[in-house]
């Protein structure tokens, strides 16, 4: 998790590229935003699907 | 965190001086929130005794876990506006004007807790439910069942959740300064704000928290939604805005280099350990009702900085332009400006000021709220209920740990009445505080094989690096967090002393 968490870095990308606009934003502010959305997805998935539910034993 | 408010900027020495007239946030707005704060303010007493009414005993986890039976609607919105302070109002649509797009980097921050909650927050609840763990000192004690490294540890929580306590209470004062135009005085808002806080907590305990905490999340969401609308970022305004900043400040619409970057990961990481392990985060992981309840709100908590924090974002990235010609701006003075100006643009975009002013007093009341309670307990169960009330009956130290709430706000109040010390600075603090007890709860929920002399080594340890490299002026060594190299020794030491020395059995 914490891997895909710095993934999304804003610092993976050129520094000096042209400025594209998506949605109004720099590109590289969308991609974050999106990069964002799936750890929140991913960390959601683990928490209803992966989290266990028996106790565990002491 | 120094708080700014609507219809005021602060001078030189970071005081809040009212407004010019004329400058569109005048008296009169104040006077119309002071009024909506005010009826906010009745209703959570109202809810604060609601909640009294659903009491059924005296005991420890009743009042401090409101009897175990948090329902996953309520969990999520008390971690939700606990989690958000006045500082996530204020303070973060400053840093985006101040940085620029760069600060998109801040909608990982409340997420990285969640993800933190991965390695021990199930765990955690279980073993609270089985063993009636009531505060965070109560699963130290059974994992490492050494009473110095409670103490150690609680002594840290106690020193790091006291200082996010005073800078709630200074907040408060700022704000209450600020909606009456200086008219009421900043020791007034803060004592009267406190005084809110504990007659609700008094009578109701963490079920009052919680149920004010729930009202207060919807403010905040209200809040943040009149922000959004009053902002109205379509894709072609936020292009035109982007477009205005790339020409007039291109280093805030630059990627940013890897030495930001490396930063950032160091505040993920901070935030991230740090705030999974606040006490009152611990609590509200004992309080839920089931597994159930706490997955079904940490999977939808996990998604609300995409909402709460985009939207400061956005809404800081866009008063760069909006502001622009204003001359020099402090960071903590952005969403009074704006506020202003919308309040004077029409009649709607004034209402929706009044909300998020309200949102921005819930916040900050919902996290003072929930450090204290916690604050109570620890003092009341762990300190006091192993000393001179050792044996004490649980009615009698929930009795005990209402004084104590009184008497540490009596003594908060008494310093934020005098502040003399950065605000933020304690914040940042706290969190590098709270880092070195987090492998306590990280590792010792999730690796057996973590000896109980590890455990405090690593924690002193931690700690010792820390101050050391903050008495010899290395706050952000690398630009990491102090707190952050000295948690990462912190684990360091714990994986080592554990391998090298004599196993223990585990108790999970």
């Amino acid at each position: 998790m914490w891997s895909f968490l710095a993934r999304r870095s804003p610092g993976i990308f050129e520094g000096d590229a042209p400025l594209r606009l998506w949605f109004g934003l720099p590109h590289w502010v969308v991609i974050s935003l999106a990069a964002s959305f799936a750890v929140a997805l991913f960390t959601a998935f683990v928490v209803l699907r992966l989290w266990p539910i028996q106790e565990p034993t002491d | 965190m120094r708080m700014a408010h609507p219809g005021a900027r602060t001078d030189a020495d970071g005081r809040i001086a009212p407004l010019a007239p004329g400058t569109g946030m005048s008296g009169s707005v104040g006077g119309e929130a002071g009024i909506a704060v005010g009826l906010y303010l009745a209703a959570i007493l109202a809810v604060g005794y609601a909640a009294r009414k659903r009491r059924t005993g005296e005991s420890l986890s009743e009042f401090y876990l409101a009897g175990r039976q948090l329902s996953g609607p309520v969990l999520l919105l008390t971690l939700y506006a606990t989690q958000y302070s006045g500082n996530t109002l204020i303070g973060y649509p400053g840093e985006a004007y101040r940085l620029g797009f760069s600060w998109v980097m801040s909608v990982g921050f409340m997420m990285a807790i969640i993800v933190a909650y991965l390695f021990f927050a199930p765990q955690l609840h279980h073993l609270a439910k089985r063993h009636g763990f009531v505060t965070p000192g109560d699963w130290l004690t059974y994992r490492f069942g050494s009473p110095t490294l409670t103490l150690v540890a609680n002594v840290l929580l106690v020193a790091a959740i006291s200082n996010y306590l005073l800078a709630q209470l200074v907040a408060m004062g700022h704000i209450t300064a600020g909606l009456s135009g200086g008219a009421v005085p900043y020791w007034v808002g803060v004592v009267l704000l406190t005084l809110v806080v504990l007659v609700y907590e008094t009578v109701g305990g963490m079920r009052a928290v919680a149920w004010t905490d729930a009202l207060q999340g919807v403010m905040l969401a209200v809040g943040l939604t009149g922000l959004l609308v009053a902002a109205a970022p379509t894709p072609d305004h936020l292009a035109a805005v982007t477009t205005w900043i790339a020409t007039q400040a291109p280093e805030k619409v630059s990627v940013p280099g890897w030495d930001v970057c490396r930063n950032w990961f160091s505040t993920l990481a901070l935030i991230g350990f740090s705030g999974a392990v606040y006490p009152h985060a611990i609590q509200r992981i004992y309080a839920a009702r089931d597994s159930t309840a706490l997955k079904r709100s940490f999977s939808v908590m996990v998604f609300l900085p995409l909402i709460t924090t985009g939207s400061v974002f956005l809404v800081g990235v866009l008063a760069i332009e909006q502001l622009a010609g204003g001359g020099q701006i402090e960071p903590d003075q952005v969403l009074p400006l704006l506020l202003s100006e919308w309040s004077a643009r029409s009649p709607i975009l004034y209402a929706l000021s009044l909300l998020v002013i309200v949102a921005v007093v819930s916040a900050i009341m919902s996290t003072a709220d929930s450090v204290l309670l916690s604050l109570s307990s620890i003092l009341a169960k762990d300190v006091l209920g192993t000393t001179i009330l050792r044996g004490a009956a649980e009615a009698r130290l929930t009795h005990v740990g209402k004084m104590v709430s009184w008497a540490l706000v009596a003594v908060l109040v008494g310093i934020a009445l005098n502040p003399g010390l950065s605000l933020w600075g304690l914040t940042e603090l706290k969190m590098e505080i709270l880092a070195q007890v987090a492998p306590l709860f990280i590792l010792g929920v999730g690796w057996r094989g973590l000896t109980t002399v590890a455990a405090l080594s690593g924690m002193v340890t931690g700690t010792a690096v820390y101050a050391g490299l903050l008495a010899t002026g290395y706050p952000q060594p690398w630009n990491l967090h102090a707190g952050v190299v000295a948690m990462l020794i912190n684990v360091g030491v714990c994986v080592a002393v554990s391998r090298l020395g004599t196993p223990q059995p585990a108790a999970v």
